[in-house]
């Protein structure tokens, strides 16, 4: 798939006056109209990143591009992004409606023509006050303008599903009304690209899986680019294009939900991403792997012949079976009814592995497991861990 | 526990009884009566107080109380503003300790910053005789006693308050504020006047009551540095309490207070409904 690319980070570096590194020398390409998550554990630079693309924070090296020109030297006013902050930041003394169209009312009277379309703008004015000569007054522009602007306003206070709250003060909304309004205060402005600093860590658990979807709508429907900054990887499995899992300043690594959950590329994604289990073991041949002195099939990975890998296989693959006819016995020492599931905490060769099981298994007893083939992720061993 | 604390506020509560409500009372009392002094002897209730009023020098005191109270509380709320900003704004690790300088001069008494003020004002003052030493005859034109050297000695002596107080309302704008402002387009000015200066201006508020209020009522400032040039109303005050005319004094006093309560209760209806004071 041949996509725009709208932004590029180019070997950025972010340090700060006591020289702790928190970006290190990251590259990443944002295609257009594509909903991107950075997911990361809190201090992984993501929240970071995020403000060097707004212009809040300036990268000590590297170049931050958007649509071929390079923006490091533009300030964040100048900048065609916008931002939904994790805190809201929501003008306390104006209401909603005033907050809504604070960006569009404080911008330059030249850049609202552009925006409306002068000669669009001058067949209204004329409308409403027909002038033989097809003069223009600077006064009835404004008012038409000014009438556009609102118009503006409501539509995205109806796209975020908030009509008939235009005149409430900021704090008498909930957390999930403010979080809206965050929303099309940003959106109002039409920017190319909607940044967005962990907006629903402040929310419950219902409204937070509620407005995932909300999200996600709302940019297939706006068809502008998300760039999504996020701890909370269900969130972000829920919504993304793509993921960029962040740590340590690093891409971990960078791909689609699917690719990320089914083939974590190192140990930190595959504990990061959902629960796994990561043994130690060899690739003996071609589809073949040994770990704990069990062999067992897989598919679709190579490697050289008796290279060390890291095997993953996630807590929902593994099947429970009767313990005789299977070579892969583990001992329970736990089972958690969890209601759709059962936790099942085993030993195997002194390692602890988690299954999930839709059946009650006696704690102490040996159950067997079975693991089909394409259900194994292989990883590179890192020698740097 | 909430009896506990409404011990803990008795003591003040009997020291505002005894020392402000009472007298406050008697005054009002007195505005009403015509008696000599302390004597009540020969003591009856009638109005004809009310007669200062009549008189051109009270109006004129009262006009020049009002004029220069607010003369003086404008330039404080525009220097104050400055100044508060600059800290705010700057990356000084103990900001605390810059707002305490400011205040520094508060720690000496009042009438002795204005008489010196009052000597510096004068043709020949200090800088006169270190220069005649140095064989320097040169002698400096007569502030004192002119309206500008009243405001000065007001704004010099209240201006510290209103740093303060537009200070701490600074400290609680969050920066958040001004970055959602940078980041919806507006320029750093723009953001100034649309988010900051509305977000700031409760701290002007309360800063112009408190150079307000001490404006309207003293009479020390205008009397040193005014030397007779220019009465306020505290002077007449003054004078009507320094010559045993305390009915007089008592209702003068009395109106200020009016005014100065119906001043507050506006600017507090004000900000109560309005989000940008100013």
């Amino acid at each position: 798939m041949d996509r725009k690319v709208i932004i590029e980070l180019q070997d950025i570096v972010k340090q700060y006056d006591d020289e702790t590194v928190v970006v290190d020398h990251l590259n990443l390409q944002i295609y257009e109209n594509e909903f991107l998550t950075l997911l990361g554990p809190s201090g992984c630079g993501k929240t970071t990143t995020l403000r060097m693309i707004a212009g809040f924070e300036d990268p000590t090296s590297g170049k931050i591009i958007f649509d071929n020109k390079i923006i490091n030297d533009i300030p964040s006013y100048a900048r065609p992004v916008n931002t939904v902050f994790q805190k809201y930041s929501l003008f306390p003394h104006l209401n909603v409606i005033e907050n809504i169209v604070f960006g569009l009312k404080n911008s330059t009277y030249k850049s609202l023509v552009m925006l409306y379309g002068e000669e669009n703008l001058k067949k209204e004015v004329l409308e409403l006050k027909p002038n033989p000569k097809g003069k223009v007054s600077y006064f009835t522009m404004r008012k038409v303008i000014k009438k556009h602007i609102y118009e503006d306003g409501y539509r995205a206070l109806n796209l975020v599903n908030l009509k008939g709250y235009d005149k409430r003060k900021i704090d008498q909304l909930s957390g999930g009304q403010q979080q809206r309004i965050a929303i099309a205060r940003a959106i109002v402005n039409k920017p190319r690209v909607l940044l967005l600093d962990e907006p629903l860590s402040a929310l419950d658990l219902k409204l937070r899986e509620q407005m995932r979807y909300e999200l996600k709508d709302m940019q297939r429907k706006l068809g502008i680019t998300f760039i999504f900054v996020t701890h909370d990887q269900e969130e972000a499995m829920t919504m993304s294009d793509r993921i960029c899992v962040m740590n340590g300043g690093h891409i971990q690594q960078l791909g689609t939900p699917k690719e990320i959950y089914n083939e974590p590329k190192n140990r930190f994604v595959a504990n990061f991403i959902g629960e796994s289990n990561i043994f130690r073991g060899k690739y003996l041949s071609k589809d073949t792997i040994g770990f704990g002195g069990l062999v067992l099939n897989c598919v679709n990975y190579n490697f050289n012949d008796n290279e060390d890998v890291d095997i993953v296989i996630r807590p929902e693959d593994f099947d429970v079976v009767e313990a005789s006819t299977s070579d892969f016995k583990v001992t329970v020492t736990s089972c958690i009814f969890k209601g759709v599931y059962y936790e099942i905490c085993g030993m195997f060769n002194g390692q602890e592995v988690v299954i999930h099981a839709y059946v009650e298994v006696e704690i102490g007893k040996e159950i067997g497991l079975h693991v089909d083939p394409w259900e194994i992720s292989l990883m590179k061993v890192d020698n740097h861990e | 526990m909430n009896r506990y604390f409404k011990k803990l506020s008795l003591p003040y509560l009997v020291f505002l009884i005894i020392f402000a409500i009472l007298p406050m009372l008697f005054m009002t009392v007195l505005s009403f009566m015509d008696n000599e002094g302390t004597d009540f002897t020969d003591a009856v209730f009638t109005v004809s107080n009310f007669e200062q009023f009549a008189y051109k020098s009270t109006l004129v005191a009262f006009g020049n109380s009002l004029l220069y109270s607010f003369v003086t509380t404008l330039i404080c709320a525009v220097l104050g503003y400055l100044v508060a900003y600059k800290i705010w704004r700057s990356h000084f690790k103990n900001k605390f300790l810059i707002t305490t300088l400011l205040v520094l001069p508060m720690w000496s008494n009042i009438l002795l910053r204005v008489n010196a003020l009052e000597g510096i004002l004068e043709p020949h003052n200090i800088l006169t005789s270190i220069f005649s030493k140095m064989g320097w005859n040169i002698t400096f034109p007569m502030i004192a006693g002119t309206p500008f050297a009243v405001i000065l000695g007001l704004c010099a002596t209240y201006l510290p308050l209103m740093i303060l107080t537009i200070y701490s309302a600074l400290e609680k704008v969050e920066k958040q504020y001004e970055e959602a402002s940078l980041d919806l387009g507006l320029t750093p000015l723009v953001t100034f006047w649309k988010v900051i200066l509305p977000l700031s201006s409760k701290g002007i508020v309360t800063g112009a009551i408190m150079v307000f209020l001490p404006c309207m009522s003293g009479f020390a400032i205008p009397e040193i540095l005014g030397q007779g040039n220019v009465v306020l109303i505290g002077n007449v005050i003054n004078d009507a309490f320094k010559n045993m005319n305390y009915n007089v004094g008592s209702l003068l006093a009395i109106v200020i207070l009016i005014f100065i309560l119906g001043a507050i209760l506006i600017v507090n209806k004000v900000d109560k409904d309005g989000e940008g004071v100013i």
